[in-house]
């Protein structure tokens, strides 16, 4: 769901209680994506940052435009992670330490078992190669049009599918048996 | 489990991204193969995970990024191509006209130093024309008059006199209000601009020379020139750039929402406007006419063109440009391989049994090794019947045969697993991934250079050209490509043991026999190196 139109004209316009609501909308979906974009960044330290830069270009965000708000604010997240990476030059570590991950729902064993293939696909991800991850969390964990993910890698639409369906690839044969489901619905341990 | 070009193709299959043809095959191939099935059940169950991925992490931290963001506003982070203070910009802003008035909706081009050419027609100093149709200035510079807009087209540009004209290569200054068109983007100026377009990646885009007009003095030659900061951005990629002076510019481009460029910043597409320090605080730029000491470089290809560059933009430059070499050298390859497996008539079939002399050294000068034979396959070698007998293998000599690409492509996995391991990859996705996998995770890891340098060094050694390098001096990625290189013998060697080199040869060259065939070819080094 969307800000409504009046509060983000008001923060457009600069007021703070405006511009809160907006941010507070965004800033975990960013966090998340950051956190899986940048494995062994801060994620805080980025999350804060891709805000501030919200906060000063969100004037520019035209609501009568094709993109959507959470399109435009993912773009915008995107574009600054590209050019923050470059700006940085730094290499990927792999994900190590476990994610905070919002779940609310307690139960048996198939509820552990998710969790663990979560979690086991949370590090497959971090393993992919830089731009295969960005792509596949922008579009298969965000949802992001392929079309405006495309614009800011300055690629073709079809080198994003392309890298989409590489990712995929490479995340089924890392996992491995973790995705088997056993003719009594189990799953195998997660590695 | 399938391999991971089998499992991309799976992943297509899935989305519906193949064409009528091959989807059918693999339809025939998923139900004759429990493997493909399964690894296309994978698939599915990567999908049904993925979606099921949280989009928001730990709630709890949201207030204090949100409050963080808003209480301290962070600097923002430069553009890649802000220039240094060294870098400066002059505007001459001092346009003229001395054609009587015209049509609201018709154009005047006004030579100014001639030779322009307007629609075909060059224009010498002092003539005009009316009409619309291409301009290109050349060695000369114009002034276009616009109904409330007057430009100044210097040297080296191309544009198309339509509604709103066409900015096709090159930098124009526009002042009053007027649209142009650059690239992909369109520009509504109302105030005093520079709109630069340089359709050609890596290149730089400087301004030639303009003339000043004044009633006093038709011929008084000026510079303009936009030095680091246009020529830097029109480099990078986005090929227009918009530097505005006094007033403000709004630009669009399709996809994206409209920008409002002010004075004193400088757009390209794809980024955020930037202020140009020395460009708001150089009082001359509305003031008229700012002489600079030096003339303009007449290449924009010399080596200066990128003197006025920061590092940044350098490093982003150079990083383009190697991905696009990249690219290239993958797409050659490919070519080349389509044309190798071509059969034309008249030209000897391709022979898939020891290289020749003369082949490996055609490779080693085009920096390319090729690498063959069954055993680069990652499903166990299983000789058919119809390859049997077509070779006139007995059983014990088939099982034998087996056992030599079965055996080689155990110890290149093993090899490949313990030399990943070692540069600290991790150790428990290595054993799952397969040996292809492995050697694309060495070479994404390497340093910028050192693949195309293992490729060409491992030519020049079976070419003998050059001894085999220290080992204590090898690259992991060299040491990979090694390990392939070395099987690549060894099986040859085992075959020819086996069925003797003549049968061995008649073996490789059967038609029955699946193929493998990697070429990387990575080009000849650049002179002096």
């Amino acid at each position: 769901m969307d800000v409504d139109a009046h509060t983000l004209v008001r923060a457009q316009r600069g007021d703070r209680h405006a511009l809160g609501v907006v941010l507070a909308r965004f800033a975990g979906p960013l966090h998340a994506f950051l956190r899986r974009a940048w494995p062994g960044g801060d994620s805080e330290e980025l999350a804060q940052a891709v805000l501030a830069r919200l906060v000063e270009v969100l004037p520019r965000f035209d609501p009568r435009g094709p993109a959507t708000l959470s399109t435009w604010v993912f773009t915008v997240a995107h574009r600054w992670l590209i050019d923050e990476r470059r700006r940085r030059h730094l290499t990927v570590a792999p994900l190590s330490e476990g994610l905070d991950v919002a779940d609310a729902s307690p139960g048996p064993d198939a509820v552990v078992e998710r969790r663990q293939l979560r979690e086991s696909l949370e590090a497959a991800i971090a393993r992919l190669p830089e731009a295969q991850r960005r792509v596949f969390v922008l579009a298969h964990v965000h949802h992001q049009p392929l079309e405006a993910i495309a614009e800011v890698e300055a690629v073709p639409v079809g080198t994003v599918k392309s890298r989409l369906f590489r990712a995929r690839a490479a995340l089924a044969l890392d996992l491995g048996p973790s995705l088997d489901v056993a003719p009594n619905g189990a799953r195998h341990a997660a590695r | 489990m399938p391999t991971v070009e089998q499992l991309e193709r799976l992943a297509r299959y899935r989305a519906d991204a193949l064409e009528p043809a091959e989807r059918a095959a693999v339809e025939a191939e998923l139900a004759s193969d429990a493997t493909l099935r399964a690894g296309l059940a994978r698939l599915e169950a990567l999908d049904a995970a993925a979606d099921a991925l949280p989009t928001e992490l730990d709630e709890r931290h949201v207030t204090a990024l949100v409050n963080g963001a808003l209480g301290s506003r962070t600097r923002p982070v430069r553009a890649p191509w802000l220039v240094s203070a060294a870098a400066l910009v002059a505007l001459c802003a001092v346009l003229a006209w001395a054609a009587s008035r015209a049509p609201a909706d018709a154009r005047h081009a006004v030579a100014v130093t001639g030779p322009v050419v307007v629609n075909g027609r060059t224009l010498v100093a002092g003539e005009s024309v009316t009409g619309a149709g291409a301009l290109a200035s050349g060695d000369g510079s114009a002034v276009l008059l616009l109904d409330s807009a007057s430009w100044l087209v210097p040297s080296n540009v191309e544009l198309t006199l339509a509604s709103p004209v066409r900015l096709e290569r090159g930098a124009v200054v526009v002042r009053g209000v007027a649209e142009l068109e650059a690239g992909r983007a369109h520009v509504a100026v109302d105030g005093l601009a520079v709109v630069a377009m340089e359709p050609s990646p890596g290149l730089s885009r400087v301004t030639g020379q303009l003339e000043r007009v004044s009633a006093e003095d038709l011929m008084k030659r000026e510079w303009m020139r936009l030095g680091g900061v246009g020529a830097a951005m029109a480099a990078l990629g986005s090929a227009v750039t918009v530097v505005v002076m006094s007033g403000s510019a709004s630009t669009t481009v399709p996809g994206e929402a409209p920008v409002v460029v002010q004075a004193g910043e400088a757009w390209r597409p794809g980024a955020a406007p930037t202020k140009l320090a020395a460009l708001a605080a150089n009082p001359a730029v509305t003031a008229g006419i700012d002489p600079l000491a030096e003339p303009l470089p007449t290449s924009s290809k010399a080596a200066t063109a990128y003197a006025g560059y920061s590092r940044e933009q350098l490093v982003a430059l150079a990083e383009s440009l190697r991905d696009e070499k990249e690219r290239l050298l993958t797409e050659r390859a490919q070519l080349k391989k389509a044309l190798a497996d071509a059969k034309e008539p008249g030209h000897a079939a391709r022979n898939y049994y020891r290289f020749d002399p003369e082949e490996l050294m055609a490779s080693a000068k085009k920096g390319e090794l090729r690498l063959r034979g069954p055993q680069l396959g990652e499903r166990p070698a299983k000789l058919s019947a119809a390859l049997r007998a077509s070779t006139g293998l007995s059983d014990a000599e088939a099982q034998a045969v087996e056992d030599v690409f079965n055996g080689s492509t155990r110890r290149a996995k093993e090899q490949l697993v313990s030399l990943y391991r070692e540069i600290g990859g991790d150790a428990r996705s290595a054993e799952t991934l397969s040996a292809q996998s492995l050697l694309s995770e060495l070479r994404d890891k390497a340093l910028p250079g050192q693949f195309e340098a293992a490729v060409r060094q491992l030519a020049n050694e079976r070419a003998g050209l050059v001894p085999p390098m220290d080992p204590a001096a090898q690259s992991a990625i060299l040491r990979a490509l090694r390990i392939y290189v070395n099987e690549d013998t060894r099986v040859l060697d085992e075959l020819d043991r086996l069925l003797g080199p003549g049968r061995a040869e008649a073996f490789l060259n059967d038609g029955e026999l699946p193929k493998s065939d990697n070429t990387f070819g990575v080009g000849p080094p650049e002179p002096g190196h």
